[in-house]
């Protein structure tokens, strides 16, 4: 445990100490989907799930580019694996980074909302209090979990691990097509795709780890 | 004594591209083993291999009487690595990476601070608060150099570690290399430097064909002679007398002559004399010894020739 909170705080310390100007888009992506937020239908059959995959999807893709997808193109990757941490060690603690990111950036959004809430005009049916919500965060963190887990295992799949934003969205766009068509014909809880998508997060983290502990992992990058 | 890095009969390839084939090699305690090769032998595939992240095709591999390819951490923990990749993170201080990787060690930051206080207070990295993005390349160097002997692992893998290193870096450098092998620790060291190879290896090897092959230290010429030098001016007319006297053509080289001869007890005081009486002056002429740098090319111009199937260098 002690090696993914190591591994959590040089991710931590990197994203940091980073680019500044990359805070400010943060902040005004937080603004901005918080007012997106409060101004959503979250009462029928709507398209906010969409929304929330979507928000996990762009937030989650964001921290992967750096966490997993530079660190391999610039080769530092390689001087971790040999450099006394265990390769779990170094998956999860990158995983952990990118669920924990995402989920406070996304938690910041719903807080904006929530403070956003009284001055958004047309709010007749947004949701009446924090509980109604809990489905939204549930699948938020689902989102999230499957996001980080499968970016770890694409990044080193994909030849090109630059494309796999583009097959995280393919495959969460699959995913909620299916779910909105069956919806369609009977109401599916948002609890239920949350556990799907945790649970192909599980399928994923179990691939990654595979492909963290065979050579692939330090294999030329195609651009 | 068990020695510290073994291979035998290591085969890889990517593919169909067969990169190396019957390598077999042993390093031992306070060894210093250097790795030459023409660019793309399978150096660093070697040293990948050796550091567990490729794994063999066949062969026996076994580093500190562990298999690299198990990805035991407690394994990686007395490695010392420098490759081709610095592998810093460039937003983080030189410190606060040194933080990380002596905690991935498993080293006390105290301990760790001590090391760098006691041998790198020195150099301009010490309390650096740059970024170390922002720090030149030969800087970035020293930083890997300085990671690699934290904690004075057992053995070390330098791909290219003297590359971009100022004179007082390579010595500092040189100095650390003396210190680990006083503490019993065996190098491999891969490079192209080949003054490098010959300042700190005890043995060297070559990749050439896929296969690894030991080189003689100061083994002589092509031909199989001995190779001398003589200290003296710069003269073509004495090239003349050298090559009339050996039979072997000399080279000009950092103000001697080099050559190679077949009968030394012979053929040296007679070109002694030959020079001395066409007024050359000799400061000095003695066998050169303890180089593989002249192996090294001699190997490299044999096997670039067109009847051994090799390439130019």
């Amino acid at each position: 445990m002690s090696q993914i909170m190591l591994m959590f705080r040089k991710e931590w310390l990197n994203f940091v100490r980073g680019d500044r100007s990359v805070l400010v888009v943060y902040f005004i992506m937080v603004a901005g989907w918080g007012a997106l937020l409060a101004s959503m239908n979250t009462g029928g059959p709507t398209t906010a799930p969409l929304w929330v995959v979507f928000f996990s999807m762009i937030i989650a893709a964001n921290f992967s580019s750096t966490v997993f997808v530079l660190e391999r193109m610039s080769g530092s990757l390689e001087i971790l694996l040999t450099s006394g941490l265990s390769r779990s060690a170094i998956l999860y603690g990158k995983m952990l980074f990118i669920v924990l990111m995402t989920l406070l950036l996304g938690g910041a959004c719903a807080v904006c909302a929530l403070l956003l809430r009284p001055y958004v005009a047309a709010l007749q049916r947004a949701p009446a209090d924090l509980r109604d919500l809990w489905p939204y965060f549930a699948l938020y963190a689902g989102a999230t979990f499957m996001n980080a887990a499968s970016s770890a295992y694409f990044s080193v799949w994909l030849p090109n691990p630059r494309l796999l934003h583009f097959i995280n969205l393919l495959l969460l766009g699959f995913i909620m097509t299916g779910y909105m068509a069956v919806s369609f014909i009977h109401p599916i809880s948002l609890y239920c795709i949350a556990g799907l998508l945790a649970l192909l997060g599980v399928a994923f983290a179990f691939l990654a780890k595979r492909e963290f502990e065979s050579e692939r992992i330090i294999k030329p990058v195609v651009l | 004594m068990p020695p510290v890095i073994s291979v035998q009969a290591l085969s890889k390839s990517f593919g169909r591209y067969s990169i190396l084939e019957d390598c077999s090699l042993e390093i031992s305690e306070g060894e210093v083993y250097g790795l030459v090769g023409l660019n793309g032998a399978g150096k660093t595939t070697l040293i990948r291999l050796l550091l567990g992240v490729l794994k063999a095709d066949r062969g026996v591999l076994s580093v500190l009487g562990g298999d690299p390819w198990s990805h035991d951490a407690s394994l990686h923990r007395r490695m010392g690595v420098v490759l081709e990749h610095d592998g810093f993170w460039g937003n983080l201080t030189f410190e606060q990476n040194m933080k990380i990787f002596a905690a991935a060690k498993g080293i006390a930051w105290k301990d760790a601070a001590r090391y760098m206080e006691e041998h790198w207070s020195r150099t301009s990295l010490y309390k650096n608060k740059k970024a170390v993005k922002f720090i030149s390349r030969g800087q970035r160097m020293q930083c890997a150099l300085c990671r690699a002997f934290l904690g004075w692992p057992s053995v070390y893998f330098f791909d290219e570690p003297a590359v971009a290193l100022d004179v007082d870096a390579y010595d500092h450098f040189k100095n650390l290399v003396a210190a680990a092998r006083g503490r019993g620790a065996a190098f491999l060291i891969s490079s192209h430097q080949l003054n490098a190879i010959d300042d700190l290896c005890d043995r060297a090897g070559m990749l050439h064909d896929k296969r690894l092959a030991e080189l003689p230290r100061g083994a002589g010429g092509r031909n199989g002679g001995e190779l001398w030098s003589i200290e003296a001016d710069q003269k073509a007319e004495w090239a003349e007398v050298i090559k009339s006297v050996c039979g072997s053509e000399p080279s000009w080289n950092n103000g001697e002559w080099r050559f190679e001869v077949q009968d030394s007890a012979r053929a040296i005081p007679a070109v002694i004399k030959r020079l001395v009486e066409a007024g050359c002056g000799i400061h000095k002429a003695a066998p050169v010894q303890n180089e593989f740098s002249e192996t090294i090319r001699n190997e490299y111009r044999r096997k670039a020739a067109p009847d051994s199937g090799g390439r130019a260098p």
